[in-house]
């Protein structure tokens, strides 16, 4: 007996050693690189709607200089009428006030490092911030911003110097009210990039409603409050002007609760769609009619509900190719007791909700998700799923705490049998911080070769998850530099072909999650394969490119018109 | 030997559950409602006075249960079946909880033991296949549904359940049959319909796919309903504000005005700073006939906010009953100089200055109406009927082309003022067949004034031509 128990206790030990052994999968790097920021809600007891939903984050390289910065998005007091010192959660001392840009000091130095060079760039942009979305608006080869608000928002024009200028008022595209999640695409295939805004809700300060927990406590009010507000589509005039074509698109036909918003070719026509989840309202699928119209398909495409038929709290989108079959599936995040949803498609855009067979149901259920990624983390050829977490009505189980809503972000394993494996628990101390996050944007932010994380959260500090794992397999980035599409590739897809394995298809996109744009670029782990027998790029306008003779583990640039035409065989599913 | 003593062990320890009995919750009730917090207070003294009694835990857990507390709810339920094994309540209510928790396999086993002591509680049965299904265990769930049919094979819900068990194999026809007997036995199971038309959808019969989604979307959460009256005692229990708010506006879509006032102002005794109640009130009194009752509440609602643009609207919709018209223009002007966007504002205003022959100024504010609530299909229609006026036909056209679906008992209406407006264009036969097609909606929905209306207009047609 003695024996049987000695024997036991090894192996209880040796198990304890192997899981305490085991690598993290991210390490949190923010506040030793230089990337100081704090959240601040504005919140002084009033439980103003807009101060639990920001607010988001992007990647970009905003200076061309080969390496990610960092854009954050900053709250402010809602309410004029009251004084910093008022607030709930006041700002640390020295604080100021607007959005944040951190330039990455990776290239030259060689060492990851921040440094925050607002004031001089000009993008400090003061407003209630909610929103980021990134695109080169005049095709000039350099990155702009769109600014989403709680108010008007801005569009901030690049000026190639590592300065901006605020383009809002020229470019026609501001939106007084209560803007979210806005996404740049090239709907109408004329080569600029045009842009889609999400609005929420009709809430005001002035309008605001005290709302009350079961319990009758105060707390946030869901939207239901308030009325929704149909989004917006401004179409790019080619001239530093946007006209806003809400109504003749049909867009502007719908009121919504719209909080993310991602853009793909979801039916395979070769023209981009919109999906845009929609909080406690269905989910809208706007399908693109190749003559500046869209009709608004969600019921059909059995994307708007959930597999009951029943509205959920849509907050984040997300498109990626999970199951690699060559056509993008959407994930959703929702609120706790909802579960976020997976919906798979057909290819033709038609979506079944998998969210069950692919065991995402069971422990999505209890969070409340605002940003999502699909992203492949470890490089192995499949796309894995990072959500941000966090609540927007009080936790029970955290009541008493100063500000009850914090949540463990999720990180799920895509597995080679077809089901997603959360693996939060073991990815290591960055992944066990309990936080409000929202916004979460991908991108190599120290170009090693794996996809790292930006996490903004609300009335916290930003984190940035470095990945300490992907580079171990093969990868490769693919960056696109258009001619006649727009400069960046937005819209575009790629394809890796390895030998006796099915293609890779990525898009090309800064859109989807929640509130944030990461790195346009298309990201490809390839497992062992230490060959690559072809990339084809499928440009914005249709087109078909092949380039061979490419080598794994760098960055390649594709120029338009650099490679050969290439015609689809049946196996490789454009 | 050593097994047997660990046995004897076991089974020496297992009458002194005491021991691994989990601890009453800590409670954090400051912010409560005062009437929810004594409920609440008093239900736990009671359980921690008698920790041995399955009662009083319970009895807490289903005070907790009501107000959504389900963490703190599922230990005590969990204490209340531990301390009385017999008992059905506690492994089911332990079960509900579970499962509004996400805890679908510790569902099902609570639901397994509530079983064991009542094998025919149609709910728990249910209830079971349902967590079996969620908890990804579709073999044993269909078990459980047809289990249900066997007994009564005219439950609705457990041939819902077997389509889903279906869908989750991908046997799309057989889900398709399933769904179809739960509409055959329940048609306004919204769910259902829904789920059939994505099966449907998916064997290509898309022509009906649609017109089952179309109808999941009118039917919403229309569900059949169980007599459960454990789950109804759970409800009644609920003494907070939000409650009687949330009653009383399902009183309302009932059309129960009377009962739904009286929840109203039971959610304002309980908390007189609900704001939705008193807006809710302002409109339900008017319609009521208590106009003054209405008044009461429109200023105690502009003193806790009087920049909330429904309370103006409300009024203004108040006013207009009473015909104090020009007193309701001005709040409906108030609401939007509140709110811009706000659709019915700019609707009703419209209506108002037109009567006073602003036309111009109603068709802008019917556009704006339109802009910021698509589809909004009285303003369509207003704004066409301005069009004509003015001459402005193809445009009018247009309008009235916005109102015609969906289809319901105000699309004859609209059909005849399309027709018409076709008529005076010149566009005679499609005028002429738009009022056939509206006079014979007309009487399918017994609208007997418009159908002889437009009877009327067209023996005058035919006697012209």
């Amino acid at each position: 007996m003695t024996r049987q128990i000695l024997i036991a206790a090894t192996l209880f030990f040796s198990c304890v050693s192997a899981g305490g052994a085991q690598a993290p999968l991210f390490r949190e790097v923010a506040e030793e690189t230089g990337l100081k920021f704090q959240h601040f809600t504005g919140a002084t007891g009033e439980y103003f709607m807009p101060e639990i939903m920001g607010a988001g984050c992007a990647l970009l390289d905003y200076d061309n200089d080969g390496d990610l910065d960092v854009y954050l998005v900053q709250g402010t007091l809602l309410d004029e009428k009251k004084k910093l010192s008022e607030a709930s959660f006041p700002p640390p001392a020295g604080w100021e006030s607007g959005n944040r840009l951190f330039r990455n000091e990776l290239i030259p130095s060689g060492k990851l490092r921040f440094t925050d060079v607002t004031r001089a760039a000009g993008v400090g942009h003061v407003g209630y911030g909610m929103g980021v979305a990134v695109g080169d608006i005049d095709n000039d080869g350099d990155l702009d911003l769109y600014l989403t608000n709680a108010g008007s928002n801005a569009l901030y024009r690049n000026n190639g110097n590592g300065t901006f200028t605020d383009a809002t008022r020229e470019a026609g595209v501001d939106d007084p009210r209560w803007s979210t999640s806005a996404a740049f695409l090239d709907y109408d295939r004329d080569g600029d990039l045009d842009l889609y805004v999400c609005n929420y809700v009709d809430f005001t300060v002035k309008s605001h409603k005290r709302c009350f927990a079961p319990t009758g406590e105060p707390d946030y009010c869901a939207p239901r409050a308030y009325r929704p507000l149909p989004d917006r589509l401004f179409r790019n005039d080619g001239k530093g002007r946007f006209t806003d074509v809400s109504q003749a698109s049909g867009i502007g036909n719908v009121p919504g609760p719209g909080l993310g918003v991602t853009c793909a070719d979801f039916n395979g026509d070769g023209w981009p769609d919109i999906y845009v989840a929609n909080d406690g309202a269905a989910n809208f699928l706007w399908l693109n009619k190749h003559d500046g119209t869209f009709e608004e398909s969600g019921l059909l495409a059995g994307a708007a509900y959930g597999m009951d038929g029943v509205a959920r709290a849509g907050m984040g989108a997300a498109a990626g190719d999970f199951d690699n079959d060559g056509d993008e599936d959407l994930l959703i995040t929702n609120l706790t007791r909802e579960g976020s949803t997976l919906y798979r498609n057909n290819g033709r855009g038609q979506f079944q909700d998998s969210t069950q067979e692919f065991n995402l149901t069971q422990p999505t259920f209890l969070s409340t998700g605002f940003g999502a990624v699909w992203l492949d983390y470890d490089n192995d050829g499949r796309l894995d799923l990072f959500t941000a977490n966090g609540a927007v009505t009080i936790i029970a189980a955290l009541k008493g705490k100063p500000y009850p809503f914090h949540q463990r972000n999720q990180l799920f394993h895509n597995e080679a049998s077809a089901a997603f494996r959360e693996v939060t628990a073991t990815a290591g101390p960055a992944l066990q911080l309990s936080e409000v996050s929202r916004g979460v944007a991908t991108g190599d932010v120290d170009n090693d070769g794996d996809v790292d994380l930006l996490v903004s959260n609300n009335n916290g500090p930003a984190r940035l998850l470095l990945n300490e794992t992907g580079a171990r397999r093969n990868w490769l980035t693919v960056k696109l530099e258009g001619v006649k599409d727009n400069r960046h590739g937005i819209g575009a897809r790629v394809a890796v072909f390895r030998k006796g394995e099915k293609p890779l298809w990525r898009r090309v996109h800064s859109d989807g999650s929640y509130l944030s744009a990461g790195d346009a670029r298309a990201h490809f782990g390839l497992g062992a394969a230490t060959e690559i027998e072809s990339v084809v790029v499928q440009w914005p306008g249709g087109d078909k490119e092949v380039w061979n003779n490419l080598k794994p583990n760098k960055q390649v640039t594709l120029r338009r018109q650099t490679g050969k035409p290439w015609k689809a065989s049946p196996e490789s599913k454009p | 030997m050593i097994a047997a003593s660990i046995v004897a062990f076991c089974l020496l320890t297992s009458p002194a559950n005491a021991q691994t009995l989990p601890e009453l919750p800590a409670l954090s009730v400051e912010n409560f409602e005062p009437d929810i917090r004594e409920q609440i207070n008093k239900a736990y003294a009671d359980a921690k006075a008698k920790p041995r009694d399955a009662q009083a835990s319970g009895w807490l857990g289903m005070t907790l249960h009501t107000y959504e507390q389900y963490d703190l709810a599922e230990v005590c339920y969990d204490r209340a079946h531990r301390l009385a094994p017999t008992e059905f309540r506690w492994a089911y209510y332990l079960g509900i909880v579970q499962a509004a928790l996400g805890k679908q396999r510790e569902a099902a086993t609570a639901f397994k033991a509530a079983l064991k002591l009542d094998p025919n509680h149609l709910p728990a049965q249910l209830r079971l296949a349902d967590a079996l299904l969620a908890a990804g265990q579709p073999a044993e769930s269909r078990q459980f549904y047809e289990l249900v049919l066997k007994r009564n094979a005219d439950i609705a819900q457990a041939h819902y359940g077997l389509g889903r068990v279906a869908s989750a194999g991908n046997n799309a026809a057989e889900a398709a049959g399933r769904y179809r007997k739960a509409i055959d036995l329940f048609s306004e199971y919204g769910a259902a319909h829904y789920a059939l038309g994505l099966a449907l959808r998916d064997q290509g019969q898309t022509k009906e796919a649609q017109e089952h989604l179309a109808r999941s979307q009118q039917l919403k959460l229309s569900q059949p309903t169980l007599e459960d009256p454990l789950i109804i005692s759970i409800a009644e229990m609920n003494a907070g504000a939000s409650a009687h708010l949330k009653r009383g506006a399902a009183l309302e879509n009932a059309g129960k005005l009377a009962e739904s006032v009286a929840e109203h102002e039971r959610a304002l005794e309980i908390n007189p700073w609900l704001v939705q109640a008193h807006i809710n009130l302002i409109s339900l009194c008017g319609r009521t006939e208590q106009n003054e009752k209405a008044e009461k509440h429109y200023r105690a609602a502009l003193n806790i906010n009087p920049d909330l643009p429904e309370i103006h609207y409300n009024y203004g919709v108040l006013l207009v009953g009473q015909e104090r018209l020009k007193e309701a223009a001005q709040a409906f002007q108030q609401c939007l100089k509140l709110d811009p966007y706000y659709a019915e504002a700019h609707h009703n205003f419209a209506t108002l200055i037109e009567r006073e022959g602003r036309l111009d100024e109603a068709a802008a504010h019917y556009r704006k109406a339109i802009e910021n609530k698509p589809g909004y299909r009285l303003a369509h229609f207003h704004l066409g009927r301005i069009l004509v006026n003015q001459d402005k036909l193809p445009e009018a056209i247009e309008q009235f082309q916005k109102t015609l679906t969906p289809e319901d008992e105000q699309t004859p209406l609209f059909a005849y003022a399309l027709g018409a407006t076709y008529i005076r264009a010149g566009e005679r036969e499609k005028g002429i067949q738009l009022l056939r097609q509206a006079l014979k909606r007309a009487k399918e929905f017994g609208q007997a004034q418009l159908a002889a209306g437009i009877e009327r207009d067209l023996q005058t047609l035919e006697k012209q031509s």
